[in-house]
C-alpha cells in the first residue's frame, strides 16, 4: 500500500490572519509553519510515501482576495522553502496538484484564458471550457506559481498542475472512488448567481451542470474574492469583513452608517423627524434606520459568529448533499464513470475539520466526507469546531485524517489525531492504524507543533481584540476604530 | 322511490349490449339504446342506495369507504367511496347505481371552445358547436339549473373573494330539483332542503343524480339493471361476439359468472374502464392501441380550505358565518343549511390564456364528517397560522376564536360534531379549483393485476402550485386562513388528489393518438376498430377541462350512442313526458320515514334490561339509576337521549365502559451491521446516526420490516397509562432467515422524555425469539418540534438498535430506521378494532357487560356512539400530544408547561439542604432584598458563600429540585455527594431588588441602586450572621455587573468572585443593541393610553414574563394573550424554538437566556417560578451601558471604571457560555484583560463553556458536572 494524495487547504498564505503568515517583513516562516514543515516531515519518515505521492493544495491556499498580491508571493515563496523544500516534502512528487477556491479562483482563470488563447491560436473547433475533466484533467500548467517555484532552489523542478472545480480518482475495481473540490460551491452564497438565474427562468431547481455553475458564478466569485487584494482596496475591504465579525465595532459601524443615510434621507428626501414622531412620538428617523441596520447589518455579524456553533450549518447540509447529488454525479455521467459504491468527498473551505458519512439520494452507500479545515483566525474568540487537518488518501482510494489541531476558546489548541468516517469498519482500514502508528513515533515533533499554533492562535485573537479595545486604555474601548 | 335493479344471479347469460357502469356514460348508453328498443343489459358493481339510505354520520360513512392501494384493495368493495391511492395522484370516484353522479356536486358547465381547439382532440370536435346538440340533450335530461336564491352564505362569500380578484363570478347550472315533483321518468323528488350533503349521497332525492333519470329512463324503456356485479374482463368470441367475466358481489359464495353481448360499452369510469381493457389486454390477448393507459389527468383539481373567515357584508360589525358543513344527523335550525354543495364559480376561463385559466368554486363538507372537522381544522389552523396577518386587532380575535375551539375539543370530545356549525369551522370556505394539468399522468397495472396510476411529481408541478396560489388568494378575499390539502406538504411529497380523474382511453382520429375513435369504438392495434366494443366515459376524455366535467362526458356519450344507433340504422326516441306536481298525502320528511325503521325492537331490548340485575348490588346505586334512564329513553325510542345519558355513563365510569383496543402496524426500512462508532461532540456532526444505518442498509440491501398487532385491553386505560402490548414478527435478514417471533411486547405512546425539552416519544421494545438465543429490539420515534420537523414525518420514523440478549447491555447488532409509508398508514387505520370488553373475571361487571352487548346488537348506533366516545377520549389525548409538540403559537398560548409544572411539583425530590432561613431586609430607600441562608449551624463557622442570580429571575433558582444536583446543594456539600467533612459551604442566595422573591415593590430602580444598597447591606449581613469576614461570591449577569460596581464603590468583605457573563464590558446581539437604538424603555414609558393598542397589557413600569392564569372557563387574558403573539414573532437562534410561553418571553425580551439543548423537561416547564414581571426603569442605565459598551451610571458617566484599583486584591475568575448571545463571549475577555492590563498583580482567570449559553450554567441538566467541579477547584484555590 501506498499513499496516493495528500490534500491541505486554506493556507491562506498572504493574509495576516492565517497562522502560517509572517508579515514582518523578514521574509521569514511563521511559528506555526516551521514547526509544521519539521512534524510533517518526521511523520512522512514513517509512512509509505513516493516519488508518485501528489500533494493536493486544495483552494484557498493563497489568499488573493483581501491581500496585497507581494504579501502573497513573499510568503508562498516562504512556504515553498520552509514546507515543500523540508525533507518530508522533498519525499514527495515534485508535481504539485492545485484544486483553486474562492480565494485563488485567479489561478484558475489565468489558466483557462491562457488555455482559450491557445485553443484559438492552434485552430481547435471545441467549445472552451469553464471546467477540467473531473478524472484524467488535461495537464494545465499555473506558470504564475512555477515562476515563484523556480526561484527558490528546493523546488526549482515543481511543477503545479490545476484541476478545477473536482478532481477524483478510482481505485482499480471502480467500486471506490475520492472526489476533491475546494468547497465553495457547496455553499449558497458562491451560487448566488445561479441561483438569481433560476428565479429568473422559473426554474424548480439549480442548474446541476458543473460547466454552468462556474460559467454563471466563476467570473463574479473571481473578482470579489481573488481578485481585489491586488486591486489595492483589498485591506478596505477587509477591514470591513473584519468590523462587521466584531459586534461592538460592527455595531459602532451601523451608528454612523445611520447618521450618513439620515442625513441623505433629510437632504434629499426632505424627510423630518417630526415627520416620524408624528407617527410615534418617542421615534425619530434616525432610531428607525438604526433598527433597520440592527436588524440587516447587525443581525449578518451575528450570524456569521453563530456559524461557529457547529462544523456545518443546516442550509451548508442540504448544499453539500446538493452538490454531491446533483453538479458531481453529473460529471461522473458526463465522464461516462458509474459512480462508485463506496465514495470518500474531500474539500475544506469552512475552516472547520470534520469527519463523517452523509447519505446521498442517488449513491449507493453513505458518501464520507472530509473537511480539510483551515489556518484563518480572524476573531477575537476562538471555537473548538475552528481547526485544520491534512487528509491522506492511499492507491486503495482509502481516505485518513489527521486533525492537526483545533482551537479552544480557552487557549491551547488540541493534539494531533487520526480519524476515520466513523463507520464500524474503520477498524479494518489499513491507512488509518498507519497514520496512527505514523503519528505516535512523531509525537515529540507535533507536541511542538501544538505549541507553535497555540501561540499564533493568541497572537493572531489579540490582534483581532485589540483593533478595537484598548485594555490599557481607561474604559478599554476604542471608539472611531470601526469606523 | 322504489329499486329498479335485480341483483347478478337473476340475470340472463346473453344481452344485446351489456353496458358497464351507471355513471353519466353508462346511463346515457342504457338509457338511449333502450329507447331505441334494444335488449340492453346493465351491469353496476355498486349498491343500489335509496334516497335516505346514504351515510349521515361517521360511524355509517365508514363503512362506505373502499381503498384501492399499492398493497390491494382494503375496505368494502361495494362502498360508496372509492379511493385511488397512488405514489403522487390520489382519486375519488363514487361506488353504486348511478356512480359518481351519487356523491358529485352536480354542476353542469360545457368546456370553453379553446379547450376542443386543441390537437389531442379529435378533428371534428375542434370545429365550433360541435357537442352543443348533445350538451342540450343531456341538460335536458339532468335538469340543470342555477341555485334560484341569493340566500346562502358561502355564496356571497365566494362573490366577496371573486370582487377581491377582480374575477367573473356567477351561478353555474347545477343538478338539482329545488320543488317536490314526480319527474318526467317518474320518479318522486322532493325539493332540496338546502342540507349540504350533496357528496354523501342526497337523502331527499333532490339531487339530479343518473339514479333519477338516465337510469330509471332505461328501466321504463326495459333495461335490465344489475346491481353488485363487478365486471372483471373481457374476451372477443369468435362470433362477433363479446364475454364478460363478472364477479357477483351480493353474495360471497357465488361463482363468478360469463355473460355474453353483441355490443359491450365500458362506462366504469377513467380507472375502471381503462382497468378492464388493460387486464384484457394482458390476459385475453386482447390487442388495443398503444395510446391505451396514456394521458391521465386529475383536471387540474385543487381542494382547499380558507379557515375562520373574518368576511362581512357592507354593514355589518361582526364576521359572518359561510356555513360550508352539511347536516348529516345533525339538528339545527334552517339558517346554518349551508345550501347544496357548489352553488357559485370564480371563472377566469374566457380572459385568460388556455394555461392560466381556472374556475374555483365553493363547496360543502358532508356532515357525516362533522365530528372529525373541528380538531382536524384546530390543528391544521395552528400549524399555518400567522396570527398577525389581517392585523393586531384581529389576532386577538383570531386567537380568542383558537383558544375557544381548542377548549371546547379538550373538555367535551363528545360534543365535536356540534362544533362545525359554530365558530370558526362555521366560518370556514371550502374550496374546489379546477384548471387545465397537462394530462401527464399514465395507468398501469400492478403486479396484482389492479389500474394505478403514476405521474411524477405532479403535486410540485407548476398548475399545482399555481392553483394553490389562486385559492391563497380567494381566502385572503375575505380574511381567510388558507388551509391547503393536507396531502399537499413537503413530508407527503406532495401528494394531490382528483375528484374528476379524466384520460387513459382518450379518444383520437387514429390509434397513433387515440386509444378510441370520436365515436368511442375501441382501437385495435392494427388501426381498425374492435366491433361492438366501446368506451362512453370520461376515460374518453383527451385533455383537463379545468371545469366540472360531467356535462361534457354525458355529451360526448349523448354524441357516441347516436353515431352507434346511426351506424346500426336503429332510431332513438327522444321525446319526454312531462313532469308533475306530487300529490299532497305523500309524507313529508323521507328522511324520517327511511330511518323510522332502523329503530324496531324497543320491546325486545327491555326484556334484556332487567331490573331486578341493576339492583343487585348496592354500589350500583347511582349507576343502576343511569342504566335505568338509558333503558327508558330506548324505550322511549328517544336516542339523542340516550347519548347524552351514555356519554354522563362513560364519563362517570370509564373504565367499565371502555371497549379494547387494537391495531395492526406495519413499517419498513433498512438496517446494518455496520453503523457508526464515533460519537463526538454533535457540533461535529453532520449526520444522524440511524438515517445513516439506514442508508448504509440500503446500500447493501438489508431490509428490515415489522409486522405488529399492537392492542390494549381497556382504551380507558390505554389513554391513562399510555401503555399496550405487542405481538407479531420482526424480519430482518441480518438477524436470521426466518421472520423472528415477538415473545412479549411493550408498547409506549407518548411520554415525555425526561432529559430534553419538549420532547415525546413512543417506544417499542420488543423481546424476540432469535435463531441463537434471544434478542431486544428498541424502536423510539421522537415528536419533537424543530426548524425542520413535522409532525407527520415524526410519528412515522422509527428509530432501531437491536441487542443479543433481553435488554441494551447485550452486544449491539444492528441499527437501522424504519418508515411507516402512507399506504401502511392507511392499511394500519383500517385495522383499528374496538371491541367490547368481557370483563370475564369479575361476574356482575360481566352480565353487565353481555347486556352491554345485546343492548348494542339491537341498536348498532348505540355501540358506535360507545366506542366512537372512547376513540374520540384517545383521539383528545393523542392530538394533544401532538398539539403540544406541534401546536406552535396556540400551543404556546395554551400554556401547557405550567399545567404540567403544577401536576409534577407534588412528587418533586427533596432537597439535599436544611430548610432555608429567609431573611427580609429593607433597604434605605425603601427597596426590599431577601436573604436565603442554608447554614449548617455548627459552632465552628463554615466557609460562607452568597450566590446572586441575574435580572428579574429569583434566587432559589440556584436551588431548583428539577436538576439532580443544584449549585446550592453542590457548595453546601462541597461536591456532587453529600458530605459530612467541614469543607461545604453555608450557602446565602441573594434576592437583590430586581428578583421576584426580594419583596421589593419598587420598579422606579437603577442598576446603582443595586450596588450601592443592596450588595452591601447584603454582605453586611452576611458578616455579621456568620461571624465570618470574607464572603466568597458567585454572581450571575446583572447580579455580577452591579457586584463588580460595588466593589468598585469601595465595598469590602468579598473574599473572591465567580463572575458568570455580564462583566463591566458588554458586548451584545443586534437584538439588544436594536432594543438601545430605538431607546424602547423611552417607548415603553412614554407611551400613553392612546398609543397602546388596548389589546396589550399596560407595559409602561413592569412588562409580565410569566403569562395571566387562565380564568375558570379555561380562555386566556386577551392583553396576556397579545403579549404572547408578539414575543412568539421575535427571532429566536435555531434549535430554541418550544412552546412555552414564559420562555418565549424571557427569550424576547433578553435574548435566548439558556440554550434548550442543556435543559430538562422539568427545568423548562418549571420555568415560570422562577420569572416573574419586570421593571422597565432599570433597563435605562443597562442601555446606557450598551451603548457606550463599558459600565456608566445612570447619567451615563463614567464613575466606577476609574476606581480600577479597588478591584487589585480581588481574585475574579469570569466565565462564559460559547453560545450566549445576550452577552457574548468577548465580554468577559475584554474585562479580564482590561483588569490584566491595569492591575498586575491582580488575579484573573477566564473560562469559556462553549455548549452553555447564559442562565444554563445555574439550571442546566449536566452543570453539576460540566462548570461547578471548576467553582470548587476556584474556590479552594482562594479560601
Amino acid at each position: 500500500m501506498a499513499i496516493q494524495l495528500i490534500c491541505l487547504s486554506d493556507l491562506h498564505l498572504g493574509a495576516d490572519h492565517s497562522v502560517l503568515t509572517q508579515l514582518d517583513g523578514t521574509q521569514r516562516a511563521s511559528r506555526s509553519l516551521s514547526a509544521f514543515a519539521d512534524a510533517f516531515s518526521s511523520l512522512l519518515e514513517h509512512l509509505p510515501v513516493t516519488k508518485n505521492t501528489r500533494l493536493v493544495l486544495l483552494g484557498d491556499v493563497l489568499d488573493l482576495g483581501f491581500s496585497s498580491l507581494p504579501d502573497v508571493v513573499a510568503t508562498f515563496r516562504v512556504f515553498a522553502e520552509t514546507f515543500l523544500s523540508s525533507r518530508g516534502g522533498k519525499k514527495l512528487s515534485p508535481d504539485i496538484l492545485f484544486v483553486p477556491g474562492n480565494h485563488d479562483h485567479q489561478l484558475w482563470q489565468t489558466v483557462k484564458n491562457t488555455y482559450m488563447v491557445r485553443q484559438v491560436v492552434e485552430g481547435m473547433t471545441q467549445d472552451p471550457r469553464e471546467i477540467t475533466h473531473l478524472f484524467n484533467p488535461q495537464h494545465l500548467e499555473s506558470y504564475l506559481l512555477q515562476d515563484i517555484l523556480k526561484s527558490v532552489p528546493g523546488t526549482r523542478d515543481c511543477s503545479v498542475q490545476i484541476a478545477y472545480p473536482n478532481y477524483a480518482v478510482l481505485d482499480d475495481s471502480g467500486q471506490k472512488g475520492v472526489v476533491l473540490h475546494h468547497g465553495h460551491y457547496t455553499e449558497s452564497m458562491y451560487l448566488a448567481m445561479s441561483a438569481l438565474r433560476q428565479r429568473l427562468q422559473g426554474r424548480l431547481s439549480l442548474s446541476e451542470d458543473m460547466s454552468e455553475i462556474e460559467k454563471d458564478n466563476g467570473y463574479w466569485v473571481n473578482f470579489l474574492w481573488s481578485s481585489l487584494g491586488s486591486s489595492g482596496f483589498g485591506h478596505t475591504a477587509f477591514n470591513m469583513y473584519e468590523t462587521l465579525l466584531d459586534t461592538g465595532a460592527s455595531h459602532e459601524f451601523i451608528r454612523a452608517s445611520g447618521k450618513v443615510i439620515r442625513k441623505f434621507m433629510v437632504e434629499s428626501l426632505s424627510l423630518s423627524d417630526n415627520t416620524v414622531q408624528s407617527l410615534e412620538p418617542g421615534l425619530s428617523l434616525e432610531k428607525i434606520i438604526d433598527a433597520m441596520l440592527d436588524a440587516s447589518v447587525g443581525k449578518f455579524a451575528g450570524s456569521e459568529r453563530l456559524s461557529f456553533g457547529s462544523v456545518l450549518s443546516r442550509d451548508g447540509i442540504v448544499k453539500l448533499k446538493w452538490y454531491l447529488g446533483g453538479p458531481v454525479k453529473n460529471q461522473f455521467l458526463q465522464e461516462r464513470v458509474d459512480v462508485p459504491k463506496d465514495l470518500s468527498f474531500v474539500f475544506g473551505h469552512t475552516h472547520k475539520p470534520f469527519e463523517d458519512r452523509l447519505p446521498i439520494p442517488g449513491f449507493a452507500d453513505p458518501v464520507k466526507v472530509f473537511n480539510t479545515g483551515g489556518w484563518a483566525i480572524d476573531k477575537p474568540v476562538v471555537s473548538s469546531v475552528q481547526g485544520a487537518a491534512a487528509v491522506f488518501i492511499d492507491d486503495n482510494c482509502d481516505v485518513g485524517s489527521l486533525r492537526l489541531f483545533n482551537c479552544s476558546p480557552n487557549g491551547e489548541v488540541t493534539p494531533p489525531h487520526i480519524a476515520g468516517a466513523g463507520s464500524l469498519d474503520d477498524a479494518e482500514r489499513p491507512l488509518l492504524r498507519l497514520l496512527e502508528d505514523a503519528l505516535s513515533r512523531s509525537t515529540e515533533d507535533w507536541s511542538k507543533f501544538s505549541a507553535a499554533v497555540s501561540h499564533d492562535v493568541q497572537r493572531n485573537t489579540s490582534r483581532v481584540l485589540d483593533r478595537y479595545f484598548d485594555p490599557a486604555s481607561d474604559t478599554g474601548v476604542r471608539i472611531g476604530r470601526a469606523v | 322511490m322504489k329499486p329498479i335493479s335485480i341483483t347478478l344471479d337473476k340475470a340472463r347469460d346473453h344481452y344485446d349490449i351489456l353496458v358497464v357502469g351507471s355513471g353519466y356514460g353508462g346511463a346515457v348508453a342504457s338509457s338511449r339504446l333502450a329507447r331505441a328498443g334494444r335488449q340492453v343489459c346493465l351491469l353496476e358493481r355498486g349498491c343500489e342506495i335509496l334516497p335516505g339510505d346514504f351515510p349521515d354520520s361517521i360511524s355509517s360513512a365508514k363503512d362506505q369507504f373502499q381503498l384501492n392501494t399499492p398493497m390491494g384493495p382494503m375496505g368494502n368493495p361495494k362502498g360508496l367511496f372509492d379511493i385511488k391511492v397512488n405514489e403522487d395522484l390520489n382519486a375519488l370516484v363514487g361506488c353504486g347505481l348511478g356512480g359518481t353522479s351519487l356523491i358529485n356536486a352536480n354542476v353542469a358547465l360545457e368546456f370553453k371552445k379553446n379547450v376542443f381547439d386543441q390537437d389531442s382532440w379529435p378533428e371534428q370536435y375542434r370545429c365550433g358547436d360541435f357537442l352543443e346538440k348533445y350538451y342540450q340533450l343531456a341538460r335536458g335530461m339532468l335538469g340543470a339549473n342555477p341555485y334560484p336564491r341569493d340566500d346562502l352564505n358561502k355564496l356571497k362569500a365566494l362573490e366577496q373573494s371573486a370582487r377581491s380578484m377582480g374575477l367573473d363570478f356567477y351561478k353555474p347550472p347545477i343538478n338539482v330539483t329545488f320543488e317536490d315533483r314526480i319527474n318526467e321518468f317518474g320518479v318522486e323528488q322532493r325539493a332540496c332542503t338546502n342540507c349540504g350533503d350533496c357528496c354523501s349521497g342526497c337523502n331527499y332525492g333532490s339531487k339530479n343524480t343518473t339514479q333519477m333519470n338516465y337510469l330509471p329512463d332505461a328501466h321504463n324503456h326495459g333495461a335490465t339493471i344489475v346491481c353488485e356485479a363487478r365486471v372483471e374482463r373481457l374476451e372477443k368470441l369468435a362470433d362477433q361476439q363479446w364475454q364478460l367475466q363478472v364477479t357477483d358481489l351480493s353474495d360471497d359464495a357465488a361463482t363468478p359468472r360469463v355473460l355474453t353481448a353483441n355490443i359491450v360499452i365500458l362506462s366504469a369510469g377513467t380507472f375502471g374502464s381503462t382497468e378492464i381493457l388493460l387486464r384484457s389486454r394482458k390476459e385475453n390477448v386482447l390487442e388495443f392501441s398503444s395510446r391505451l393507459g396514456k394521458r391521465l389527468s386529475g383536471n387540474g383539481d385543487v381542494l382547499g380550505f380558507g379557515y375562520n373567515n373574518y368576511w362581512a357584508l357592507d354593514d355589518e360589525k361582526k364576521p359572518r358565518p359561510v356555513y360550508g358543513v352539511g347536516m348529516g344527523a345533525a339538528t339545527a335550525p334552517k339558517t346554518v343549511f349551508p345550501g347544496p354543495c357548489i352553488t357559485g364559480i370564480i371563472d377566469n376561463r374566457e380572459s385568460v390564456s388556455l394555461e392560466q385559466g381556472r374556475v374555483i368554486e365553493e363547496g360543502v363538507i358532508p356532515g357525516a364528517l362533522a365530528m372529525a372537522l373541528p380538531p382536524v381544522f384546530f390543528f391544521a389552523g395552528a400549524q399555518y397560522a400567522n396570527f398577525l396577518h389581517y392585523g393586531m386587532q384581529q389576532a386577538a380575535e383570531r386567537l380568542e376564536d383558537a383558544s375557544d375551539l381548542g377548549n371546547a375539543i379538550a373538555n367535551d370530545p363528545g360534543s365535536l360534531a356540534s362544533l362545525a356549525y359554530s365558530g370558526t369551522v362555521s366560518r370556514t370556505q371550502t374550496y374546489l379549483i379546477m384548471s387545465y394539468d397537462d394530462s401527464g399522468g399514465t395507468l398501469q397495472l400492478d403486479n396484482m393485476g389492479n389500474v394505478r396510476a403514476s405521474w411524477n411529481d405532479v403535486g410540485r408541478s407548476k398548475c399545482i402550485r399555481d392553483d394553490n396560489a389562486a385559492l391563497q388568494d380567494a381566502s385572503a378575499g375575505i380574511m381567510g386562513q388558507f388551509i391547503p390539502n393536507p396531502m399537499w406538504s413537503e413530508p407527503l411529497d406532495y401528494k394531490i388528489i382528483t375528484v374528476h380523474p379524466l384520460g387513459g382511453c382518450c379518444m383520437g382520429d387514429d390509434a397513433d393518438r387515440g386509444a378510441v375513435s370520436p365515436q368511442c369504438e375501441v382501437f385495435s392495434a392494427d388501426g381498425s376498430v374492435h366491433d361492438g366494443l366501446y368506451v362512453m366515459d370520461g376515460a374518453v376524455v383527451p385533455t383537463a377541462g379545468a371545469v366540472n366535467p360531467l356535462l361534457t362526458i354525458a355529451a360526448i356519450a349523448e354524441y357516441a350512442v347516436a353515431s352507434l344507433a346511426g351506424k346500426h340504422g336503429w332510431t332513438i326516441d327522444y321525446s319526454l313526458n312531462a313532469s308533475r306536481p306530487i300529490v299532497p298525502e305523500a309524507p313529508s320528511d323521507h328522511r324520517k320515514r327511511a330511518s323510522h325503521g332502523r329503530h324496531e325492537g324497543t320491546a325486545t331490548l327491555a326484556e334484556h334490561m332487567d331490573d331486578s340485575v341493576l339492583e343487585k348490588h348496592a354500589a350500583w346505586g347511582a349507576l343502576g339509576k343511569l342504566l335505568g334512564r338509558l333503558k327508558a329513553s330506548l324505550e322511549n325510542d328517544s336516542i339523542d337521549v340516550a347519548k347524552r345519558i351514555l356519554r354522563v355513563l362513560v364519563k362517570d365510569y370509564p373504565d367499565f365502559f371502555s371497549p379494547g383496543v387494537s391495531f395492526a402496524e406495519t413499517m419498513r426500512g433498512f438496517a446494518t451491521t455496520n453503523f457508526d462508532t464515533h460519537k463526538p461532540d454533535p457540533a461535529q456532526r453532520i449526520s444522524n446516526d440511524y438515517q445513516l444505518a439506514y442508508a448504509q442498509g440500503k446500500g447493501d440491501g438489508h431490509a428490515i420490516q415489522y409486522d405488529l398487532t399492537i392492542s390494549a385491553e381497556n382504551l380507558h386505560e390505554f389513554t391513562e397509562n399510555h401503555r399496550a402490548e405487542i405481538t407479531g414478527h420482526v424480519s430482518c435478514t441480518l438477524l436470521g432467515k426466518a421472520p423472528l417471533e415477538v415473545t412479549s411486547g411493550e408498547f409506549f405512546l407518548f411520554n415525555p422524555d425526561e432529559d430534553q425539552v419538549e420532547t415525546w416519544t413512543m417506544n417499542y421494545r420488543l423481546h424476540l425469539k432469535g435463531e441463537r438465543g434471544p434478542l431486544y429490539f428498541e424502536g423510539t420515534k421522537y415528536l419533537q418540534r424543530k426548524a425542520h420537523s413535522h409532525w407527520w414525518t415524526d410519528v412515522t420514523t422509527l428509530y432501531v438498535d437491536v441487542y443479543e440478549g433481553d435488554g441494551r447491555h447485550g452486544k449491539h447488532l444492528v441499527q437501522g430506521m424504519m418508515l411507516l409509508g402512507i399506504d401502511d398508514a392507511i392499511a394500519m387505520s383500517q385495522t383499528v378494532r374496538t371491541p367490547l370488553q368481557k370483563h370475564k373475571h369479575r361476574p356482575l361487571e360481566h352480565a353487565m357487560a353481555k347486556l352491554l352487548a345485546s343492548m348494542a346488537r339491537k341498536y348498532p348506533k348505540l355501540e358506535s356512539a360507545l366506542d366512537t366516545l372512547f376513540v374520540a377520549r384517545f383521539g383528545a389525548f393523542v392530538a394533544q400530544t401532538v398539539f403540544t409538540a406541534y401546536g406552535g403559537l396556540l400551543a404556546n398560548l395554551k400554556n401547557f408547561p405550567s399545567a404540567e409544572n403544577a401536576v409534577r411539583q407534588g412528587d418533586r425530590r427533596a432537597l439535599s439542604l436544611p430548610e432555608p432561613e429567609r431573611i427580609p431586609l429593607t433597604m434605605p430607600d425603601g427597596a426590599g432584598i431577601t436573604l436565603y441562608r442554608y447554614a449548617h449551624h455548627e459552632a465552628k463557622p463554615r466557609r460562607q458563600i452568597v450566590l446572586a442570580p441575574g435580572f428579574s429571575v429569583t434566587a432559589d433558582s440556584f436551588a431548583t429540585p428539577t436538576v439532580d444536583r443544584n449549585l446550592a446543594e453542590y457548595l453546601f456539600h462541597a461536591g456532587p455527594e453529600d458530605n459530612a467533612s467541614d469543607r461545604g459551604f453555608d450557602v446565602w442566595m441573594l434576592a437583590y431588588r430586581a428578583s421576584p422573591d426580594s419583596g421589593n415593590t419598587r420598579t422606579d430602580y437603577s442598576i446603582d441602586d443595586i450596588a450601592t444598597h443592596d450588595w452591601p447591606a447584603a454582605i453586611r449581613f452576611i458578616q455579621e450572621a456568620s461571624g465570618v469576614s470574607d464572603v466568597h461570591a458567585i454572581a450571575h449577569c446583572v447580579g455580577s455587573m452591579s457586584l463588580l460596581m460595588a466593589l468598585l464603590n469601595g465595598m469590602t468583605g468579598v473574599r473572591s468572585v465567580i463572575s458568570s457573563q455580564l462583566t463591566l464590558h458588554p458586548v451584545t446581539n443586534w437584538q439588544n443593541f436594536l432594543k438601545a437604538d430605538i431607546d424602547l424603555v423611552a417607548l415603553l414609558e412614554h407611551s400613553d393610553e392612546n398609543h397602546i393598542p388596548d389589546s396589550l397589557p399596560d407595559m409602561r413600569e413592569t412588562i409580565p414574563l410569566v403569562p395571566a392564569k387562565a380564568d375558570r372557563s379555561g380562555s386566556p387574558d386577551k392583553q396576556s394573550a397579545a403579549l404572547d403573539v408578539l414575543c412568539w414573532q421575535v427571532p429566536l437562534p435555531p434549535g430554541e424554538e418550544c412552546n412555552n410561553p414564559v420562555c418565549r418571553r424571557v427569550s424576547a425580551i433578553f435574548g435566548p437566556s439558556y440554550t434548550h439543548s442543556q435543559l430538562n423537561h422539568a427545568t423548562h416547564i418549571a420555568l415560570e417560578e422562577w420569572f416573574d414581571t419586570i421593571a422597565v426603569k432599570p433597563f435605562r442605565q443597562l442601555e446606557r451601558i450598551i451603548e457606550k459598551q463599558y459600565c456608566v451610571n445612570r447619567e451615563g458617566e463614567n464613575t466606577y471604571l476609574p476606581q480600577v484599583s479597588r478591584l487589585a486584591h480581588i481574585p475574579i475568575h469570569f466565565i462564559a457560555g460559547g453560545r450566549n448571545e445576550i452577552f457574548l463571549p468577548e465580554t468577559s475577555l475584554r474585562t479580564c484583560e482590561w483588569l490584566k492590563a491595569h492591575n498586575t498583580s491582580g488575579d484573573y482567570s477566564r473560562q469559556v463553556y462553549e455548549r452553555y449559553a447564559h442562565m444554563d450554567f445555574f439550571i442546566g441538566r449536566s452543570a453539576a458536572a460540566d462548570v461547578y467541579p471548576d467553582f470548587l477547584v476556584f474556590l479552594e484555590k482562594h479560601s
